[in-house]
């Protein structure tokens, strides 16, 4: 009796091989999974440990921490304590507040105050020692601006909590950002960077781009840095996305970028009235997703950067 | 909650699955029909009211069911229009409510200053509203008797397997499986379809998806020709897994629970003409507009002037049900217009034809989709004038090297998906799929490797944040 049942045990099992194997490989998942993170759910967190090994040049936002931490944009000019790239600890007193300053949407064009532009604007060289970091809206900037001589390390999915995991850009660059810092020399890297992280706290955003700039004039003692705001999105986007992308979200971030300029080695360039209505949101016409600009207003912004956008 | 989520795959269909196969016959409707509830509850996302309209339409169609069962002929007619109109008069509403509320408030009065509406489309509406229909015509007719138990109708109308994208089974051929006992080879067999319909969503159709966005995002008429094309190809692929992927689901589940859910594709990019497409394609729809439509107003059995009437009919209602814009209506007129002159035979010479057939069909069928796909219909002349070139100018800003940067990484998802388009991997399935020694470890690794790929997308909270 006791064979005949395991006979028919078996037969159920081969008969039903597909079922039974899938019950084991998910009993099997579950207990690895509960073992990378009692806490998580274990499907969920073993396929985010499988990610994580395997491509480390994604988007990994997985150590973010979702409590808004304090915001001091002063760089202290001594200390070197932002070498680390995931160090975020806030530096000395600080300067300017914690508040997200009142940003007017209806900004208009950011006057230059340098008295040298008439020089840089007409510098046709201006470029040619230029880095652009950022992510899919400066891969954009590559494919359909027409800024010549500059070199572009950007890669869509970038944000300043992934950029130094990033192993090649989709723009040349086919190294990580910091070695690629390391072996070239360049006068004026320009930043965009936020689109991609916006939902989480803007403390924390921009301490990280924060860390980024440190870590690049490390790297980049001679060149200035410029900060590019990040553009706004479409009246329906910001509608439909609370949490995200959304215009308060993007203005507050915007604040903060601008804390961070001294106007002598770091610049923040308010590109945002460039591209929208009165309203302060992208102009509809400009943008087939809500986000990115259509092919053909890409150079808008070039020809903004090839003049105004100059420091 | 949907079907390609974690949730409903580890949690919700597991549970409901056990606690269906255990309980006695007599009671599976009921876990079904609860099940479902619970399933259109989470799927809502929020909108609870939804499930409201969803319970008086049951409830509304139930009782008109068993009223046209029990009244004379001279009644029926009546009662069956009455449920008609209503039926179509909430989804009507909810489909152009806006769109006529927004005309009238702010084109016909001039009234500037008015905040447009929008009306979101309760799930599965569409489907559930052709179903009660359906159901409401089958009474009338007589070919069933109108159900007595609310719970079977309710089963039939809102089971979850079918209440978010169909098929649109009718009553009749539901009937026969309300009493069914579920063993543990159906649930195996269901896990064959099941796991190929989430893999044909995941590896394609999401993949796919990519290549679409990077078009939007670039405007359409900055697309070079080549890019133009493979935007097109690419949506009509993507398209196809992510409804077919959705369908094979759906009858995977449905075996899972007893029951035999009908298809809804057979390969229709491997058809000859428009007409056998639209055979092949979504066919649980044009059996519906088949029936409902096409033969109450005569189908072919009248003059030729009618015939093409009923056509145009068919056509013109099978655009609105699809979508609320313009656009919708002109893919529809534009299926018409081929179906027409395919059914007058003037296309024979392409039909009958091996070669050029199908590439006439697919040419066709790719524009379709294109005029499908975009809203807006001034983009409509936009898209063409990428397409066919030679009557525009191409514009400066476009990069001719567009298609290179966007396919990057892509090529072998997009000429495999083209293979599985066809029907020689089905073919070939249907061969190998008793050798369980082969066919389990593929159906594993493809299990698996979809899972990994719904949760990256899920994981990161801000996965269209793949800005």
């Amino acid at each position: 009796m006791k064979q005949r049942t395991k006979f028919r045990i078996k037969d159920l099992v081969k008969r039903n091989a597909l079922l039974f194997s899938l019950i084991l490989s998910i009993a099997a998942a579950c207990i690895i999974g509960c073992a990378v993170n009692p806490s998580g759910k274990p499907i969920d967190t073993l396929m985010r440990w499988i990610k994580g090994d395997s491509e480390p040049d994604d988007s990994d936002h997985n150590n973010v921490s979702e409590s808004e931490e304090e915001f001091d944009p002063s760089f202290d000019t001594t200390s070197s304590s932002d070498s680390e790239p995931e160090d975020t600890s806030p530096m000395g007193t600080g300067h300017g507040s914690d508040e997200p300053a009142e940003t007017d949407p209806a900004d208009t064009v950011p006057a230059v105050i340098d008295p040298d532009v008439d020089a840089r604007r007409n510098d046709p060289n201006y470029y040619n020692d230029v880095l652009f970091i950022g992510d899919s809206r400066t891969v954009g900037l590559s494919l359909y601006g027409n800024i010549s001589g500059a070199t572009y390390y950007a890669k869509t999915s970038m944000s300043v909590f992934n950029c130094f995991n990033i192993n090649s850009s989709e723009t040349g660059p086919n190294k990580p950002l910091l070695d690629y810092l390391k072996d070239h020399k360049f006068g004026k890297i320009y930043i965009l960077l936020g689109i991609n992280e916006i939902g989480y706290p803007i403390n924390n955003i921009a301490n990280k781009y924060k860390a980024l700039i440190t870590q690049i004039r490390e790297l980049q003692s001679d060149a200035i840095i410029v900060i590019q705001s990040n553009m706004n999105v479409t009246k329906t986007k910001s509608n439909n996305n609370p949490d995200t992308f959304n215009n308060n979200r993007i203005n507050q971030l915007n604040s903060k970028l601008e804390m961070l300029a001294n106007d002598e080695t770091i610049y923040y360039i308010n590109i945002c009235p460039l591209f929208n209505d009165e309203n302060g949101c992208m102009i509809d016409e400009y943008t087939g997703d809500g986000v990115h600009l259509k092919g053909k207003y890409y150079s808008i912004w070039s020809d903004y950067l090839n003049t105004d956008g100059r420091r | 909650m949907s079907f390609g989520s974690l949730d409903f795959l580890f949690i919700f269909l597991p549970v409901v699955v056990i606690i269906h196969a255990l309980v006695d016959d007599n009671y599976k409707n009921i876990i079904l029909l609860a099940a479902s509830i619970v399933f259109y509850f989470y799927a809502v996302d929020g909108h609870y009211v939804w499930l409201l309209y969803l319970i008086l339409s049951t409830a509304f169609n139930y009782w008109l069911g068993l009223i046209i069962g029990r009244s004379p002929d001279d009644v029926k007619k009546k009662l069956l229009w009455i449920g008609v109109i209503a039926d179509s008069l909430l989804l009507l509403i909810f489909k152009y409510g806006d769109t006529v509320y927004n005309f009238f408030s702010v084109k016909l009065f001039a009234n500037q200053n008015t905040e447009m509406i929008e009306l979101l489309l309760p799930l599965g509406i569409s489907y559930y509203t052709f179903k009660n229909i359906s159901y409401l015509h089958e009474v009338y007719k007589g070919d069933v008797s109108p159900s007595v138990s609310v719970v079977n109708y309710a089963t039939y109308l809102v089971m979850f397997p079918q209440i978010v994208s169909g098929p649109i089974q009718t009553y009749k051929s539901f009937r026969p499986m309300l009493r069914r006992s579920v063993d543990l080879s159906m649930i195996n067999e269901g896990l064959y379809e099941l796991i190929i319909g989430f893999s044909l969503k995941q590896i394609f159709s999401n993949r796919l998806a990519v290549i679409w966005s990077a078009i939007t995002r670039i405007g359409y008429d900055g697309l070079s020709t080549e890019l133009a094309w493979i935007g097109v190809i690419s949506f009509s692929l993507q398209l196809y897994f992510d409804f077919y992927g959705y369908s094979l689901m759906a009858v995977g589940i449905g075996k899972m629970l007893g029951y035999d859910i009908p298809q809804n594709f057979d390969h229709p990019y491997m058809s000859r003409s428009i007409s056998e497409f639209w055979r092949r394609w979504h066919m649980t729809l044009s059996e519906w507009f088949k029936e409902n439509i096409y033969f109450p107003l005569g189908g072919s059995r009248c003059s030729t002037v009618k015939i093409y009437r009923n056509l145009f009919i068919v056509w013109l209602a099978t655009g609105i049900w699809h979508g609320n814009t313009l656009n919708y209506i002109i893919w529809g007129m534009f299926l018409f217009i081929f179906i027409a002159l395919e059914r007058s035979h003037f296309m024979d010479f392409i039909i009958k034809n091996p070669v050029i057939s199908h590439i006439y069909t697919l040419f066709i069928i790719v524009i379709s989709w294109m005029i499908f796909k975009l809203e807006n219909l001034a983009d409509i002349p936009v898209y063409l004038s990428r397409l066919f070139p030679f009557f525009s100018v191409t514009p400066d800003y476009v990069d001719s090297t567009d298609w290179i940067t966007t396919m990057k990484g892509m090529w072998l998802i997009f000429g495999v998906a083209i293979l599985f388009a066809t029907s020689y991997p089905r073919r070939l399935y249907e061969k190998v799929k008793d050798k369980k020694w082969l066919m389990v470890p593929i159906m594993l690794v493809l299990f698996w490797y979809s899972v990994y790929l719904a949760a990256c997308s899920t994981n990161d909270p801000f996965m269209y944040g793949n800005y």
